[in-house]
């Protein structure tokens, strides 16, 4: 019964991480398509949005001490807890750093953020990204270290991307040092994102396992 | 601590077995104490406990946890030879204490209590003085020396001295349950064993005389080693270094045993438990 209780509570928190998860997919969804066609509209509703995750991860964050007083959890339903507490705070900063993105986007409207030569690295750096976001959300609903450990090769081609992008900049770059601002920032807030997601799937790894993977 | 000259002096050395060699004092820091090889207890045809193997670690609290009937309480009585009074009790396999065989023939229980003591649920003092119970064991063992400072050294390292000094002489039943409790601490340490078992020994305590009894248990690690049986799962993980998680099990032939099946440092049984039975139980998702 009690435990029920305690079940109950604890599925509310596994709901408030997948929603988490779904926004903040949503939400670097928005910003690259924000960012590809300088769409101000796509940008500010990204930048609007992002109250949604503050809102879930104020939730989580009230949940936790409230299941520990009353419930005193311990294995994995402790693992689980401690996990909710970190996974939360990345996937809000997940939504944080699509905001960063569709304000360059702000920023600059009308004009692009990225011409032609960025656009394939870029989109590159993009669809990895939106991509693990997703498999974040799978892994923390089916908790599979295969997929989890997925994440962290979809990583290293965000990462190869970036240094790709920053070579670009640096060697002869066309449209000045203001544009080449706005892309390393760009890139770097995707490459964050990226981190996030990752850590979201160790966080995972670490709920089934109990062991945390440096 | 102040009494540890005397206490190393007074502890009698390891002689429960007559043709034994001592080993007390021989080991590297954190061997084992006592060690239990494949232990079973038997009732008459009975196998109430299978095969037990495990530590109990020098210095530290060893805590055994599980649900009623897992047997726990029926191993910690095994560790001092407490099951011997009832009829058709045995033990097979070996618990050794140093080495020793506590169960080998020419070993004598008493002399096994005497260094292996205990302390019970109940706070049970005798109905006698506050000082008497504490002399009680000191004058039958015909410990030496002034028996008025083995007494204040025992009521001391039980937490209890300043609360009755001057009372000493008024009956122990007139105590508070939690008192009661550190008295029969005392009692149990004045013959200066070097184990403790304590069975649920804060069952009957109101938290603060709970919260006092685990502050001795941390306390007389210094000194001594403590093997606790509990229900309450908080203090197991609060107090002890091990945990053993003890669960029952029915046979083939729909026949009920304690069995062993987690014995593991406790922040990792408790955190990050091996077996599944150990997980079930600790979450709550019992049966």
């Amino acid at each position: 019964m009690v435990r029920d209780i305690q079940d109950e509570q604890l599925d509310r928190l596994t709901g408030v991480l997948a929603a988490m998860s779904r926004e903040a997919a949503a939400a670097i969804r928005g910003a690259s398509a924000a960012l590809f066609d300088a769409d101000r509209a796509a940008a500010e509703a990204v930048v609007a949005g992002d109250v949604v995750l503050d809102r879930y991860r104020a939730e989580a964050e009230a949940m936790i001490p409230e299941v520990l007083v009353r419930h005193q959890p311990v294995a994995s339903d402790l693992r689980l807890v401690v996990c909710a507490l970190r996974i939360a705070a990345s996937l809000e900063r997940m939504g944080d750093l699509a905001v960063h993105i569709a304000k360059v986007v702000l920023m600059r409207h009308p004009v692009g953020v990225v011409p032609q030569q960025a656009a394939a690295v870029l989109s590159t750096m993009a669809d990895a990204a939106a991509r693990m976001a997703d498999k974040a959300a799978v892994v923390l609903a089916t908790r599979d270290q295969v997929d989890a450990t997925q994440l962290g090769l979809d990583d290293d081609e965000v990462d190869a991307a970036e240094k790709r992008l920053l070579s670009l900049l640096v060697s002869g770059w066309p449209y000045g040092v203001e544009s080449a601002i706005d892309l390393a920032l760009v890139a770097r807030y995707y490459e964050r994102y990226a981190d996030h997601a990752v850590n979201v799937a160790r966080q995972v790894v670490f709920l089934v396992t109990g062991t945390i993977r440096l | 601590m102040a009494s540890n000259d005397t206490h190393t002096t007074t502890r009698p050395s390891v002689a429960i077995h007559p043709a034994g060699t001592t080993a007390s004092g021989t080991e590297p820091a954190g061997a084992p104490v006592m060690q239990l090889r494949d232990v079973s207890v038997y009732y008459g045809s009975y196998e109430a406990v299978r095969g037990t193997t495990m530590p109990i670690q020098q210095n530290q609290v060893t805590a055994m946890i599980g649900p009623s009937g897992c047997g726990k309480s029926t191993v910690l009585r095994a560790l001092n030879r407490m099951n011997d009074p009832i009829p058709g009790a045995r033990v097979s396999g070996e618990v050794s204490f140093h080495g020793q065989d506590l169960y080998a023939r020419d070993v004598d229980p008493i002399q096994v209590r005497r260094h292996i003591g205990m302390v019970f649920q109940k706070p049970n003092p005798f109905p006698k003085s506050i000082f008497d119970n504490v002399a009680y064991g000191l004058r039958i063992n015909g410990i030496k020396g002034r028996l008025d400072d083995h007494v204040e050294e025992a009521l001391t390292q039980a937490a209890l001295w300043d609360e009755v000094k001057d009372k000493l002489r008024k009956s122990a039943l007139a105590l508070s349950g939690g008192q009661q409790q550190r008295l029969c601490i005392a009692r149990t340490i004045a013959v200066k064993p070097e184990v403790i078992l304590m069975d649920e020994p804060c069952s009957a305590l109101d938290p603060i005389a709970t919260a006092k009894i685990e502050d001795l248990m941390v306390e007389l690690t210094n000194d001594y080693t403590i093997v606790i049986v509990t229900h309450n799962m908080q203090q197991a993980a609060r107090v002890s270094h091990h945990t053993a998680f003890f669960t029952a099990e029915v046979d083939e032939q729909q026949v009920r045993h304690g069995r062993l099946v987690e014995f593991s440092q406790t922040g990792k049984l408790f955190t990050n438990p091996a077996d599944k039975r150990t997980e079930d139980y600790i979450t709550g998702r019992f049966g």
